[in-house]
């Protein structure tokens, strides 16, 4: 393979550019936060006066080696004050630091010049982090917080529908996104159909999305990542924390099982819309039970010095219950085991094994008693390794193997039902990858990252898999054995990234991606459904690749007060899947044949302004941009806009302190609309109109723009106890945004067609409270 | 799916109860006129039917664009064409005919110097076995009513398609847009109760059930037909122009199809 030996090339490349110059050592360790332990990841460290610097990674571990001496270092990181030491470097040395997180009084007080610069110093562009803390005052929808609706409110990324937890990144469709809890990829991220997440920001660190530079460890999806972590638990003390709010609530319950060596951290939430429903004045509706829940876990135990283990699992449904006469249910399963293992002070390790599921199953009773259901499994096993190579070079490598199971359908019918029973055939498939990557301080000012990852993925046995022709009709059928493979696909995926330093205060970086994607969701409606049904690549469907360029200008002004940046990007999408007019999805063992193949092309530029500190914080994103896709077989093979194709986004987020115990909050969203297909005439069938088409997307929806307030009020902060309330009010103004537009009959004068436009939330009003004590 | 489609539609009404609606203004751009044909032949007696029409602008207050002076046949695969007959203007007939079922028939339409053709294959009669109903208490925004269950014995060894009509008091019901159409798919070779998604009946109706057995074509079209015109919540996010069995851009469809016909009066029944 031309992949494995390019891999081989650059390692030695690496290894061999090793300095020859005077002595050095080694310092390295841990960052965690100060109160509870955890470890805290992002966190800059570098030698004053010099170039020297390192982050640390996503387990808080960092290694720096520099010339022998003495200096001073110092640890930054946004949300916690800086922090300077004295080191007499003469050996290699381990140090680990605890950060303290920056209190009230000192966000409020001047104390700039010494603020984390990450955003020009790293390599990362197109990068969006976002902490549940950071963002625990802006206005909630329904009194839930959710970090996916908070990541809507950033440039680059746009949300699925009114009130809709799916995101489209650069263009890329719902499933290009590789979301993941504690590593472990979740297949369905959203519950109520799409109006929640999944994600409980209770039982959140962190989440970093990444739309640009995708670093070579990730892959499987070709337009973003969305890396999510769990809270490890406080190492020092237990603490309860808990939300009560109009449609849910959640607890969560974390503290040390030993201290300052092990911890847990558990945490639930639920909703309540059904008890809702008890009120309905007609039976069936009070009869009927609607809710979700979520479950996260997670352990923690530092076995020794060079060794740590965490063990994490989500649990989240989505139930629903009408009388006993038909339920249907839907959610996912994660588990994650990981060791860190640090072999010596520049050789880190991280070996995991991951478990994700996600099913749907329904239950219909009575003369149909039949029992539906769909499920997509994956196993996983991931090696990651980290060499701190020397002061100049960084070199990550590793590789991870998936067993993907797909059950895309399966009938069980009851004895005596009317229905038969029916498997559509599971694939089964391994998908692997190998991947280094080097990031190199060439100069003072230039930095490169320079990585290949080696992604494929195998069809396996057993199986039935199927040949078809041109119009997509079955030639042949063979069979497959246990362990037989049956098709192999992928290839070599390059990734690059640059920063040049234009000084202290700005940088311009680069970057090129390619990523190839083997599993695909097939959907017919906008926005994902729980029956939505996952495809892997096969004989007959080839993998989706994209390739993508961006460029950005980063600038940070006011000793980092402002963060600025402009990125602009093109993306190329091969091998983008739609499928045939009348296309029967579900329970179709032939799917493939009613699939067609295109491409895509999007590209945009974005605009960020942040202001981080000080009693006034938040950002406003600007996006321009334009998704494209074309298909033989659509729209007579003429290009056309994507549904997500948006030219203009807009979006203002402000926090403002008005007192220690009063914070206020607004946002404001304004976008023109999505492309939408309308009809260009009519005609009658069966003495009805029919709406005649003739381009596909060749219309506009109406502009989106709504505002929405927020509140917290901090009733009681003591070391022992914490309470706040938060009051919420979604689309203030009371905005009527275009949910859908439908084509009908006058409802009095059936002689006249009229378009309808259905909105669906006017101003919706929250209020939750929250507690926490130690 | 019926039933995914009417689980989707429950979980996004509870969401809509609190939604509004408001009237628009658009501008559509216009596009060329194109031919529609509706046409359709059964195993019973005639007249059969033949609508010629063209497409008007959206917004438009003529809804009938109908079209004059067609040359409309119908054959056999190995049959001699007969010819309809225009009655009104883009109303074509054909009297005193009838199709026999396990054939091919193709219909051929000459309009504005263009030939279009179809072909639909006429299957026997699924006779009706039995009919029940049982109430329906509502639920969110379906309505609550009698529900008509329609038995019958799916024909082993084949694909076959069904499409059921409803007539209450003589009249076709059609008003939510429901098409109930069903693909033995997960029934075959059984006796399955086919029912209704939205619709209701009322106890004063007298109910005609027309059991239709349609070819895989006219399944086609017609649920394609459904998924740009039913319930607005299933609509597809992709809306395009139903599949037509006419060749040469036609619009519409050709249905040959036999059906057997049962009705009841409501009332009568439930006293029983």
């Amino acid at each position: 393979m031309i992949g494995a030996r390019l891999i081989v090339t650059l390692l030695l490349f690496v290894v061999c550019s090793g300095g020859f110059a005077q002595q050095k050592y080694t310092f390295s360790g841990t960052v965690s936060d100060a109160s509870s332990g955890e470890d805290l990841t992002g966190a800059i460290l570098s030698v004053q006066n010099t170039n020297y610097s390192t982050i640390s990674n996503s387990y808080g571990f960092y290694s720096l080696t520099v010339p022998e001496g003495d200096f001073k270092l110092t640890i930054r990181l946004i949300g916690y004050e800086n922090q300077t030491v004295d080191i007499k470097l003469h050996s290699n040395q381990v140090g680990n630091f605890k950060m303290k997180e920056i209190s009230y009084e000192l966000t409020n007080t001047e104390i700039r010049g010494q603020r984390a610069d990450r955003n020009i110093s790293s390599l990362e562009m197109g990068s969006l982090k976002i902490n549940p803390k950071q963002t625990e005052n802006i206005p909630v929808f329904f009194g839930e917080r959710d970090l996916i609706k908070t990541l809507q409110l950033m440039p680059g990324v746009k949300q699925a529908g009114e009130g809709n937890a799916g995101f489209y990144v650069r263009g890329g469709g719902l499933d290009q996104n590789l979301i993941l809890l504690d590593e472990a990829p979740v297949y369905n991220a959203s519950h109520l159909l799409g109006f929640f997440s999944v994600f409980n920001s209770e039982a959140i660190r962190d989440a970093n999305l990444l739309k640009g530079s995708i670093p070579a460890e990730y892959g499987g999806r070709a337009s973003s990542v969305l890396d999510i972590r769990m809270k490890e638990g406080n190492l020092k003390e237990y603490q309860t924390t808990g939300n009560v709010g109009l449609i849910s609530s959640n607890l969560s319950f974390e503290g040390p099982i030993k201290e300052e060596v092990s911890s847990f951290m558990v945490s639930g939430r639920r909703t309540y819309a059904d008890l809702f429903l008890k009120l309905a004045p007609e039976k069936d509706l009070r009869d009927a039970s609607l809710y979700f829940y979520d479950l996260n876990m997670k352990v923690n135990f530092k076995l020794n010095e060079t060794n740590r283990l965490f063990v994490s699992g989500y649990l989240g449904r989505d139930k629903f219950r009408m009388q006993d006469q038909f339920g249907f249910d839907w959610g996912s399963k994660t588990a994650t085991i990981r060791l860190n293992h640090t072999f010596n002070e520049k050789l880190f390790a991280n070996s995991s094994f991951i478990y994700s599921d996600y099913s749907y199953q329904i239950d219909i009773a009575g003369d149909n008693d039949v029992l539906l259901g769909s499920r997509i499994q994956d196993i996983n096993l991931k090696q990651d390794f980290s060499w701190y190579l020397n002061a100049r070079n960084t070199l990550k490598f590793g590789g991870n193997l998936i067993y993907h199971k797909i059950v895309p359908g399966e009938i069980e019918a009851a004895p005596g039902s009317a229905y038969n029973s029916l498997a559509v055939r599971p694939r089964r498939a391994i998908e692997s990858s190998l991947y280094v990557a080097n990031s190199q301080q060439i100069s003072d000012r230039l930095q490169i990252y320079y990585g290949l990852r080696l992604a494929l993925f195998s069809n396996v046995g057993p199986g039935d898999f199927y040949q078809f022709d041109e119009d997509g009709k079955l030639i042949q059928s063979i069979s497959y054995d246990h362990f037989s493979w049956v098709k192999t696909q992928g290839g070599p995926e390059p990734r690059l990234a640059l920063n040049y330093k234009l000084g202290s205060q700005s940088a311009v970086k680069a970057s090129y991606n390619r990523i190839y994607q083997f599993i695909h969701l097939l959907s017919n409606s906008t926005s994902s459904t729980p029956t939505d049904v996952w495809l892997p690549s096969s004989d007959n469907v080839k993998p989706q690749i994209s390739d993508q360029w961006s460029v950005g200008w980063f600038r940070n002004s006011k000793t980092n007060l402002f963060e600025t940046s402009i990125e602009a990007y093109y993306k190329n999408l091969q091998n983008q899947i739609d499928y045939k007019n009348g296309a029967d999805l579900i329970f179709n063992s032939t799917v493939e044949a009613e699939l067609v193949y295109g491409r895509g092309w999007a590209y945009g530029a974005e605009l960020l302004v942040k202001k981080n500190y000080g009693k006034l914080t938040g950002w406003m994103g600007y996006t321009w941009s334009k998704t494209m896709r074309q298909f033989d077989q659509i729209n007579d093979g003429n290009a056309f806009p994507a549904r997500q194709d948006r030219r203009h986004d807009f979006s203002v987020v402000t926090m403002y302190d008005l007192s220690r115990k009063v914070k206020i909050s607004a946002v404001w969203v304004y976008n023109t609309g999505n492309a939408v297909t309308f009809p260009s005439g009519k005609y009658i069938i069966e003495g009805k109109p029919v709406s005649y088409y003739t381009q596909r997307n060749g219309y506009r929806m109406p502009d989106y723009h709504r505002l929405d307030l927020g509140l917290t009020w901090i009733r009681k902060q003591t070391a022992k106890f914490e309470s706040s309330w938060n009051f919420s009010v979604y689309n203030a103004y009371g905005r009527e945004n275009a949910y859908f537009i439908s084509f009908r009959q006058n409802k009095e004068n059936p002689e006249q067609t009229e378009a309808v436009q259905i909105s669906l939330f006017k101003v919706i009003p929250s209020v939750s409270y929250k507690f926490k004590f130690k | 799916m019926k039933t995914f489609r009417f689980i989707s539609i429950l979980l996004t009404g509870i969401f809509l109860l609190n939604s509004c609606e408001k009237v628009l203004e658009f501008d559509l751009s216009e596009s060329k006129e194109v031919v529609v044909i509706e046409a359709s032949i059964t195993s019973n007696r005639g007249p059969f039917t033949v609508l010629v029409s063209k497409t008007s602008p959206y917004f438009g207050v003529k809804t009938n664009n109908l079209v004059s002076g067609a040359k409309v046949s119908v054959r056999a695969e190995k049959g001699n064409p007969k010819y309809f007959t225009e009655t009104s203007p883009g109303v074509y007939k054909l009297e005193k005919t009838i199709a026999m079922p396990g054939y091919w028939y193709i219909i051929e339409v000459e309009c504005d110097g263009v030939h279009y053709t179809a072909r639909s294959f006429l299957n026997e009669i699924v006779p009706i076995m039995d009919l029940t109903i049982s109430y329906f208490d509502g639920f969110g925004f379906f309505e609550s009513g009698y529900k008509i269950n329609c038995f019958m014995r799916d024909p082993a060894d084949k694909e076959n398609y069904y499409r059921i009509k409803y007539y209450v008091n003589g009249n076709s019901v059609d008003d939510t847009g429901e098409i109930s159409l069903y693909s033995d798919k997960l029934f075959g070779g059984k006796v399955v109760g086919l029912g209704q998604r939205s619709l209701v009946f009322s106890a004063d109706d007298t109910l005609t059930v027309e059991l239709q057995a349609i070819d895989q074509a006219a399944y086609d079209y017609f649920t394609t037909l459904e998924s740009i015109s039913g319930n607005v919540l299933e609509q597809t996010a992709s809306p395009s122009n139903p599949i037509s069995n006419f060749n040469n851009g036609a619009l519409g469809y050709f249905s040959a199809y036999s059906f057997d016909r049962k009705t009841l009066i409501l009332k009568d029944f439930l006293k029983k």
